[in-house]
C-alpha cells in the first residue's frame, strides 16, 4: 500500500502511544483507532490502516502459533509454553493440529520459525540428498 | 551400491542429529519488477539470499523497522504476494576458479553457453571487501594492451584502474576486445617458451545491459582469435531483469579475484558501468531509496568505489597476484561533467577517452591525446618504449593545437611546418584496424624508426602501407631482432645498431 509519509509518521507516534510499560494495551489501542474514526484526521484511512498493522506485527510478535502433526498432549503444551516464557514473559500461544507435517511440530513466534517437523526435514533431505 | 548405502546412512544419521531448524520468515506484501517488499523477516542481514517457494532466490537489500526490500534473482513472475519467504543464513556466492576459463556464465555464475556444467567446487561471495593497504603494492608490470597509442602514451599495468569513456559507437567495446586478444596472443607465445617466470594474464569480460547481438560478437571475436580459452564472460544483456545486471559486475569480480588471491593476474572488462548504474537506480526507486542527482541514489559513488577498489596489485607476501579493471563508461554527446562519469573518472588511475570527431575523420582507434591520461601506468611501462615514446604524447597533443590553427593561415614558418609534418605521420603510425594488436617490440621498433626519421621521406597517405611492410619485413626477415629487443627490453648501443642496419636494408628493397 502507498502511504504519505506523514500518515507514517503519525501511526507510528499513535502506535507507540498504544503502549503501557513496554507492553502493548488492548483498551488504550481501542481508543486511539476510536479516536481516529471520530476526528477524522487528513489521511485518517491510511493511519488507521498501518496502526492497524503495526498492531498485528506487534500482537504476532508475542503470540506463538503452536502446530503439530497429532494433538499434544498437556505436558508438552506446559514444556513449550515454559520454554517460551523464558524468552519473552509477556508470551502467549495456540496450538492447532496440522496433519500435513507429517510428524513433529512447528512454532512460529514473530517472524522466528523452529521448525521440527517430518515435512520440513523431509524437505531438507530433498535438497540436500538430491543436489 | 555399498558405498551408497553408506552414504545414504550417513545422511540420515545427520539428518536425526540436527534437531529442529530455526529459520526467520515473512510474507511477501508487494512484488513487480523484480522487487518484493516482504513483512517480517526481523532476523535478516544485509545481502542475504532469500529463499522464496519454487527455489527461487532473492537478496535483501534495504532493512526496515517492519519490512525487508529484496530484489529477485531469477523469474519473479512465479512469486505472488502472500508467499512465505525465509532467510537461508548464506551471502550470495558465484563458482570461481580455472574452469570457468572459455565459458559464458550469467550473473550467478550458471553456464549459458550449452557446454554443460561447470563442475568447479570453489566458491567466492560476490561482495567482499577490498583487499587493504597493507597487502598492497605499487602497479610495476605492464599489461601490454597491443594498442600502439595505449602502450606508447597512456600505458596500463597489472591492478591498475582504467577507464575506457566515449559516445556510443567510437571503439570502447573494441579496444577492451583487442586487449583481450593480445592477451591470449602473449599466453601462447608464453606457454610455448617454456619460461618458468611467464605470468599469464587471463581475461573477464563482464557484459552489463549490452544487446544480445553484441555480446555474441563479442564471443565470436574471441574464438575467432583463439582467445575464449583465457577468457570468462559474465553475460547480464539488455534482456535480463535489472537485479542481474547490478550483480553480474560484482560477480565478474569475485571471479577475478580468485586468480588474484592465487597468486595469477587477471583483467577484468567491466562493458558498461554507465548501463550499471541505471540499473541500480532502476532497482532503488523500486525500493523507494530517496533519490539525488540525475534521480541516481546517493550511493552511487560508493556502489562503484567499492567494485573498482577490488582490482589491485597484491604484495609478495600475499602471492603477487593482480586484478586490473578496465571500466567502460558511455557518455552522452561527449559530455564528461555528468554524474557517473565524473564519479568514475574521480576512482580510476586514469582514462582513455575516445572522441567521435576523431573516428568519423578516421583515426581509429580515436583516442584523444590530450585528455587521455594514465596515472600509474608509466611506472610499469618497459624501457625500450619508455625511450622511444617518452615525449611523443606532448609532441601529439601539441601537433592537435597547432593543426587546428594552420587551418587559418597558409604562410607558416619552417619549423612549424616541419612539425605539422612529423604529427601527421605520427597521427599515421598510430592508426591501427581492430583485433590486429601489435607485439610490444614490434610497436617499440616502429616508435624507434620514426624516432631516428625513417619516415621522413614517405608521403603521409603512404605512411600505414609503409608501416606495415616494415612491420612484415621485422617479423618475416629480422625476428632475431626482435627477440632480442624483447629480452633486453630497452635499446642499448648493440640493438640500435642493428636495427638501423636492418631499417637501411629494408628502404633499399620497399620503395613506397
Ligand atoms: N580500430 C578500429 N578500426 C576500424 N573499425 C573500428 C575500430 N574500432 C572500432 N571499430 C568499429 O566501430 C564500431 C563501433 O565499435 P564498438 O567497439 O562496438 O563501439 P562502442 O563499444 O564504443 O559502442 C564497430 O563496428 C567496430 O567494428
Ligand atoms: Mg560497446
Amino acid at each position: 500500500m502507498k502511504i504519505s509519509k506523514e500518515a507514517q509518521y503519525l501511526s507510528r507516534q499513535l502506535f507507540d502511544a498504544a503502549f503501557v510499560n513496554g507492553c502493548l494495551d488492548e483498551a488504550r489501542s481501542l481508543k486511539i483507532a476510536e479516536a481516529i474514526e471520530q476526528t477524522r484526521p487528513r489521511y485518517a484511512f491510511q493511519i488507521l490502516k498501518e496502526f492497524t498493522r503495526l498492531l498485528r506485527l506487534e500482537l504476532a510478535k508475542h503470540h506463538a502459533l503452536v502446530e503439530s502433526a497429532t494433538p499434544l498432549d498437556e505436558a508438552s503444551k506446559q514444556a513449550i509454553m515454559f520454554t517460551l516464557k523464558q524468552g519473552d514473559p509477556q508470551v502467549t500461544f495456540s496450538v492447532t493440529t496440522n496433519t500435513s507435517l507429517i510428524g513433529g511440530a512447528r512454532i512460529q513466534l514473530g517472524s522466528n520459525v523452529w521448525d521440527g517437523s517430518v515435512a520440513a526435514r523431509l524437505e531438507k533431505l530433498k535438497t540436500t540428498v538430491l543436489v | 551400491m555399498s558405498n551408497l548405502l553408506q552414504e545414504l546412512e550417513q545422511k540420515i544419521g545427520a539428518f536425526r542429529a540436527s534437531d529442529a531448524t530455526k529459520s526467520n520468515v515473512g510474507i511477501v506484501r508487494e512484488i513487480g519488477d523484480g522487487v518484493a517488499r516482504i513483512e517480517g523477516l526481523s532476523g535478516a542481514m544485509l545481502n542475504e539470499m532469500l529463499e522464496f517457494p519454487g527455489g527461487i532466490f532473492g537478496l535483501a537489500l534495504n532493512l526496515e523497522e517492519t519490512e525487508v526490500g529484496a530484489i529477485i534473482l531469477g523469474d519473479y513472475t512465479k512469486i505472488t504476494e502472500g508467499d512465505q519467504v525465509s532467510t537461508t543464513g548464506r551471502l550470495l556466492q558465484v563458482p570461481v576458479g580455472k574452469k570457468l576459463l572459455g565459458r559464458v556464465v550469467d550473473s550467478l555464475g550458471r553456464p549459458v553457453d550449452g557446454k554443460g556444467e561447470l563442475g568447479s567446487s570453489t566458491f567466492y561471495p560476490v561482495e567482499k571487501i577490498a583487499p587493504g593497504i597493507i597487502k598492497r603494492q605499487g602497479v610495476s608490470q605492464p599489461v601490454q594492451t597491443g594498442i600502439m597509442a595505449i602502450d606508447a602514451m597512456v600505458p596500463v599495468g597489472r591492478g591498475q584502474r582504467e577507464l575506457i569513456i566515449g559516445d556510443r559507437s567510437t571503439g570502447k567495446t573494441t579496444i577492451a576486445i583487442d586487449t583481450i586478444i593480445n592477451q591470449a596472443a602473449i599466453n601462447r607465445a608464453g606457454e610455448e617458451s617454456g619460461d618458468p617466470n611467464f605470468r599469464p594474464l587471463y581475461s573477464i569480460y563482464v557484459a552489463i545491459g549490452q544487446r544480445v547481438a553484441n555480446v555474441a560478437r563479442v564471443v565470436s571475436a574471441l574464438e575467432a582469435h583463439d582467445a575464449l580459452k583465457y577468457t570468462v564472460i559474465v553475460s547480464s544483456t539488455a534482456s535480463t531483469a535489472a537485479a542481474d545486471q547490478y550483480i553480474a559486475p560484482f560477480a565478474g569480480a569475485a571471479i577475478g579475484e580468485w586468480f588474484m588471491d592465487n597468486g595469477m593476474d587477471a583483467l577484468i572488462v567491466f562493458d558498461d558501468l554507465s548501463k550499471h548504474a541505471v540499473a541500480y537506480r532502476q532497482i532503488s526507486l523500486l525500493l523507494k531509496r530517496p533519490s539525488g542527482r540525475e534521480a541516481y541514489p546517493g550511493d552511487v559513488f560508493y556502489l562503484h568505489s567499492r567494485l573498482l577498489e577490488r582490482s589491485a596489485r597484491l604484495s609478495e607476501k600475499a602471492g603477487n597476484g593482480s586484478l586490473t579493471a578496465l571500466p567502460i563508461i558511455e557518455t552522452q554527446l561527449g559530455d564528461v561533467s555528468a554524474y557517473i562519469p565524473t564519479n568514475v573518472i574521480s576512482i580510476t588511475d586514469g582514462q582513455i577517452y575516445l572522441e567521435n570527431d576523431l573516428f568519423y575523420q578516421g583515426i581509429r582507434p580515436a583516442i584523444s591525446v590530450g585528455l587521455s591520461v594514465s596515472r600509474v601506468g608509466s611506472a610499469a611501462q618497459i624501457k625500450a618504449m619508455k625511450q622511444v615514446a617518452g615525449k611523443l604524447k606532448g609532441d601529439l597533443a601539441q601537433f592537435r593545437e597547432l593543426a587546428a590553427f594552420a587551418q587559418f593561415g597558409s604562410d607558416l614558418d619552417a619549423r612549424t611546418k616541419a612539425q605539422l609534418e612529423r604529427g601527421q605521420r605520427v597521427v599515421e603510425l598510430f592508426k591501427q584496424s581492430q583485433h590486429k594488436p601489435l607485439a610490444v617490440e614490434l610497436q617499440a621498433s616502429i616508435l624507434w624508426a620514426m624516432q631516428k626519421g625513417y619516415f621522413n621521406d614517405v608521403p603521409v597517405d603512404k605512411v600505414k602501407v609503409y608501416q606495415n611492410k616494415m612491420e612484415e619485413y621485422l617479423t618475416t626477415r629480422k625476428a632475431p631482432i626482435l627477440a632480442s629487443l624483447l629480452a633486453k627490453k630497452a635499446f642499448d648501443e648493440a640493438l640500435e645498431k642493428e636495427l638501423g642496419a636492418a631499417l637501411d636494408e629494408f628502404k633499399t628493397v620497399v620503395s613506397c
